[in-house]
């Protein structure tokens, strides 16, 4: 079952192509991961899925339907912004509950614990609140309401991390619920931690979309082994990058599909010790941040 | 029925907690206002003759009718209405465009709108919110002078259409708020532009008055043809305590039901946050002048600052004008001398 279907969407700012193409495939009861650098189009996927915008192009399904109305559909989804701007003459508590009640209700309990596990006061008007505390009122909004579907855009921005392990829990829980959680980040730690999927976008674009597992073996594992005898030949091989070789040790980079090929050429040098990272997100990352500078992919 | 007004109950709510207390103000002072206005008359001009005197030179002074407006006649009522009736009108506006713009494209600009617009409401909910507390904010204005007049012995039926016209132009400028609220990405521009429209329809009812048709009685006039094109022009042609001609309520209404009925329908063809009039990108780089403290201060203030400097120069030359006729009137005309500071509220014409 797909929580989240969207395909070849397409929304221009005057000019500005700010989708350009983009798949967004999410599964009923997974935690997906929404990549990508600044301005590549997240936030803009995420409010033309919210139905705030309207697409030049493309299809968008959510929960099991196209939606003539969204209003039926917001009903069983929360969203928290990256920026969340509340009325100033307004407590925290009353803006949670007046988000719960236009949602169509709140779990009244669950909000009590929500706060109390963020740290909330809730009895604060929000133009006192630092940019924190307002994430948090929009969180514990959302967390608290009885949804299938959480869209969160970058919802942790500006949390402490004792906050940011408060979110993670949460985002557990709903998980272990059965329920959805599209999740924008630029916190990898966060991602790595949470998500089964992934989507990586750039310029409007969906550039990788997979687990984890599956992205990595895109990319390149990092190496570093000691040996007997003196390595030779080893920056030769193919699918071998950034060899720095020093006669028994050697650190280099390989493409994770010619790992088992060049573990085999290395045992000819009896192998005493090896250690193999698999690629961080940051480094999958940085390795379409970079093609992005560079121009080429 | 269609969903698209579902949660404008729960945002009207939201919208009079937020104004519980500016609302109250800005239609206690109009009203007090009024009501002070209204029991003036009495002990300023206390005789007939004192009130035909002071409406003979009214009819011939721009400033003067372009402050006060076109004068009906010399009763408590009517002298009322000439004094502060155009005044409450134009403050209506002000109330009913800052209101609307608050609760719309402010929500807007600062991203509110797409915390509210990812909840259960429907499109038009927040539009249709904003101009409910305003329209009920203007009818409460209405009931209010009304009472205050009445309060000061006028009579119920003029005072009460003293009220309606104050309070339907203030509907009126909501529906020219929803509409300026979809123009522009920013709350300050729609102010700007609904404020612009008020301070118009208070200028064309003022040279209307001032190039209306002065009786044969010599001191009651009709107003020129301009005034018909102005919602204030409609408060004052409901003639209040000199005929309280009720039809004319029909020209706000029907304004405020075509401007809003474009607001719902512009609201429904564009994007959440986005303004029909589109952002001009800028200067990629700082010019020399932005980077000293001055030129700083000139960039993020010169629409302001320009603003304020054509309203002043404008007052000035009206005052100017005021001035000028009124020293041409006292050397004319010695017995309204001792009226005159009183008129003019204290603008110093001597
Ligand atoms: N209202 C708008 N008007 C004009 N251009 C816009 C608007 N909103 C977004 N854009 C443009 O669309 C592109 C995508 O922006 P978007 O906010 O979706 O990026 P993002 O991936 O969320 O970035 P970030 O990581 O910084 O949050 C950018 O080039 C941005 O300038
Ligand atoms: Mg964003």
């Amino acid at each position: 079952m797909t929580a989240i279907s969207a395909s070849a969407l397409v929304k221009t700012f005057g000019r500005v192509r700010a989708l350009d193409g983009l798949d967004l495939h999410v599964d009923v009861g997974e935690v997906h991961g929404f990549l990508g650098p600044n301005g590549s189009g997240k936030s803009t996927t995420i409010r033309v899925l919210l139905g705030l915008l309207r697409a030049d192009a493309g299809s968008v399904s959510l929960l099991g339907g196209p939606w003539r109305d969204a209003v039926d559909l917001h009903r069983r989804l929360a969203y928290v912004p990256g920026d969340v701007n509340l009325w100033p003459n307004l407590t925290g508590g009353e803006a949670i509950d007046l988000f719960g009640s236009l949602r169509g209700g709140l779990d009244r309990r669950r909000r009590d614990d929500l706060i109390q596990r963020f740290q909330l006061d809730p009895s604060k008007r929000a133009r006192t609140y630092s940019k924190g505390n307002r994430q948090k009122v929009a969180i514990v909004a959302a967390f608290a309401s009885d949804v299938e579907l959480y869209i969160l855009d970058e919802p942790t921005s500006g949390l402490d991390p004792l906050m940011e392990a408060a979110f993670q829990e949460c985002v557990r829980e709903v998980k272990s619920q059965g329920r959805t959680v599209l999740l924008s980040s630029h916190i990898f730690s966060e991602v790595e931690a949470l998500c089964d999927r992934v989507s990586i976008i750039r310029q409007g674009r969906t550039v990788e979309s997979g687990t984890l597992a599956e992205l990595r073996h895109l990319t390149r594992t990092s190496v570093s082994v000691d040996t007997a005898r003196p390595i030779t030949g080893l920056a030769e091989l193919p699918g071998v990058y950034d060899a720095v070789v020093s006669t028994t040790h050697a650190t280099f980079a390989v493409d994770t599909a010619d790992l088992n090929r060049v573990l085999e050429y290395l045992t000819r040098f009896d192998v005493r010790a090896l250690a193999s990272a698999p690629p961080s997100l940051e480094e999958l990352f940085l390795r379409h941040y970079g093609d992005e500078l560079v121009g080429v992919r | 029925m269609s969903t698209a007004y579902t949660g404008s109950g729960r945002l009207a709510r939201l919208a009079l907690r937020r104004d519980r207390v500016q609302l109250p103000v800005w239609i206690l002072s109009t009203v007090a206002l009024g009501a002070f206005a209204g029991s003036a008359t009495d002990s300023q001009y206390p005789t007939e003759a004192d009130r035909l005197a002071v409406l003979r030179v009214a009819v011939e002074t721009p400033g003067l009718l372009m402050f006060r407006a076109a004068p009906t006649g010399t009763s408590d009522g009517q002298m009322t209405a000439f004094g502060i009736l155009a005044f409450l009108a134009l403050m209506a506006g002000f109330m009913s465009t800052l209101a609307v713009v608050r609760h719309t494209r402010q929500n807007e600009e600062t991203g509110r709108a797409e915390m509210i617009g990812a909840t259960a409401v429907g499109r038009h909910a927040n539009l249709s919110a904003a101009l409910t507390v305003v329209v009920g904010a203007n009818v409460v204005l209405a009931a209010l002078i009304g009472l205050a007049f009445t309060g000061n012995g006028l009579p119920a039926a003029g005072s009460f259409a003293a009220g309606a016209g104050v309070g339907a132009a203030g509907i009126a400028f909501a529906g020219v708020a929803a509409v300026a609220a979809q123009l522009t990405q920013g709350a300050r521009a729609a102010n700007g532009i609904a404020a612009t429209v008020v301070g118009v329809a208070y200028l064309l009812r003022g040279l209307a008055d001032v190039f209306g048709e002065v009786q044969p009685d010599g001191y009651t006039m009709t107003s020129a043809w301009p005034s018909w094109l102005s919602p204030i022009g409609w408060t004052m042609q409901m003639r209040p305590f000199a005929g309280d001609r009720w039809w004319v309520l029909v020209l706000p209404v029907a304004l405020f039901a075509v401007l809003t009925a474009a607001s719902f329908a512009l609201t429904a063809r564009r994007d959440v946050g986005m303004g029909l009039l589109a952002d001009r990108p800028g200067p990629a780089r700082a010019s020399a002048a932005l980077l000293s403290p001055l030129g700083l201060a000139w960039r993020l203030q010169r629409g302001t600052v320009l603003g304020w400097t054509v309203t002043i120069t404008a007052f000035g030359l009206l005052v100017g004008s005021i001035a000028n006729a009124v020293a041409d009137e006292l050397a004319t005309n010695e017995n309204v001398t001792g009226r005159l500071d009183d008129l003019a509220g204290g603008g110093g014409t001597r």
